[in-house]
């Protein structure tokens, strides 16, 4: 009696694991499908854009808004992939893709990076919202920085006091006066992620002086 | 300078033709051939001789791991550079130990696909933190093979380890105080130890000969 209950039990699992596995088939054949037919649409608006006339601005315009939309949501569909991956959840391959990203980023507008990150946080474990959330305001940060700032020099610090959570990044560019400057959408975005995980967010800069942008984040 | 000869295989329609004509149209490139399949392959690459393959990793039929372990029975010298529309890690790697020369992604923009196969045979692709921690572990673990005798020396090691961090070539050179050349051919050397390990005896034995 209690073999044939296990025999059954050991069927529904099996079934479950063949769907499971469908629907992860199905779900990895559409982001293929998905992310082959917008990067060929980035490709063939940025041939469009080589081909398009100098002085034709408003067709240049149109261009450029298909080519950054088609790239932005290939970069954020990566970023959601590799997140829920579980071999991605603890904080030292987090900070490695966040090195990984920035350097590449940083290098290419020939601003030198230094970084730090305290011995004490590889191995804190984050939930996936935060972590998700903690790297997009990163990139955020890091690409506010190659593109507005104008600096030679950029700092990340990260590191863990009582259970807190402090990730700094600063550059020695020519900054700006938060009183001036609109929020923009970034600026804005910033914000929102940071208390949608309960972390403060703290923008520093003044004109000609550089900037920072600060989060802390309470770990319990 | 020759014009790289590039040969395409793409399952995606329009990625394929958005790569047709990013080939066509580059300066020292010029297009070989491009299908949607891996079936016939072998006959294909041995009819066109390119000098670099682009080999989608997600093929219906037969898939690009099992085309790149085809290709290098016979041929170990042309450079095949896997697209991959996500860094997920599983696949690249088996894709480096078949004996592919690196990856690219497709949201990766129209210049830097060109540049990197134009650069393709200065030395791989930049890894992700994740598939060098996967390349790392696996020279640490003990030889599956009884003939498979290399390893990483201390440079590579050292190399293999600050990509793990995330580091970047131009990171890696001022760390290790070397140029970037040199950091890009250990990386290199890297790979062709990663093929040699993995591959059947009779692609390890051609491989090896390009083995510093």
């Amino acid at each position: 009696m209690a073999t044939s209950v296990y025999a059954l039990f050991r069927y529904h699992l099996n079934q479950k694991l063949k769907a499971f596995q469908l629907r992860n088939a199905i779900s990895r054949d559409l982001h293929d499908d998905v992310g082959a037919t917008l990067s060929s649409i980035g490709f063939f608006s940025t041939m469009a854009l080589d081909d398009v006339a100098d002085n034709n601005l408003k067709m240049q315009n149109v261009l450029r808004r298909i080519k950054d939309s088609s790239q932005a949501m290939l970069d954020a569909m990566n970023d959601i992939i590799w997140n829920i991956q579980p071999e991605n959840d603890t904080i030292d391959n987090v900070i490695a893709r966040m090195i990984f990203f920035a350097s590449e980023v940083l290098e290419a507008k020939k601003i030198t990076l230094h970084y730090n990150v305290a011995d004490n946080i590889k191995h804190l474990r984050l939930s996936l919202a935060v972590r998700h959330e903690l790297f997009l305001i990163f990139k955020e940060a890091i690409n506010n920085l190659a593109k507005y700032s104008e600096a030679s020099e950029a700092a990340i610090n990260l590191e863990l006091h009582h259970a807190i959570l402090k990730l700094v990044i600063s550059d020695n560019g020519k900054g700006f006066d938060p009183l001036e400057v609109k929020t923009g959408n970034g600026l804005k975005n910033m914000q929102y992620r940071a208390e949608k995980i309960g972390a403060v967010y703290q923008l520093d800069a003044t004109p000609g002086g550089g900037t920072s942008v600060r989060l802390h984040f309470k770990t319990t | 300078m020759k014009p790289a000869e590039v040969l395409i295989y793409e399952d995606n329609k329009e990625m394929r033709e958005g790569l047709i004509q990013l080939i066509s149209r580059t300066e020292g490139l010029k297009l070989s051939g491009a299908f949607g399949n891996c079936m016939a392959v072998e006959s294909q690459v041995k009819m066109l001789q390119p000098s670099v393959i682009l080999m989608d990793i997600n093929m219906p039929g037969i898939s690009g791991i099992q085309a790149v372990q085809l290709i290098r029975h016979f041929d170990t010298d042309v450079h095949i550079l896997m697209l991959t529309v996500f860094d997920t890690n599983e696949k690249i790697f088996d894709a480096l130990c078949a004996g592919a020369s690196g990856y690219l992604l497709k949201k990766t923009t129209p210049g830097k696909i060109t540049e990197a196969i134009k650069d393709v045979h200065t030395g791989g692709t930049p890894i992700t933190p994740e598939i060098a921690k996967k390349v790392l572990s696996h020279f640490c673990m003990p030889p599956l093979k009884p003939d498979e005798h290399y390893k990483l020396t201390r440079r590579e090691k050292d190399i293999l380890f600050c990509l793990t961090q995330g580091y970047s070539y131009k990171m890696i050179a001022e760390q290790l105080q070397v140029s970037i050349d040199t950091v890009r051919f250990y990386i290199k050397q890297v790979y062709l130890k990663l093929h040699v390990n993995s591959a059947p005896e009779a692609v390890a034995k051609s491989l090896r000969e390009h083995i510093v």
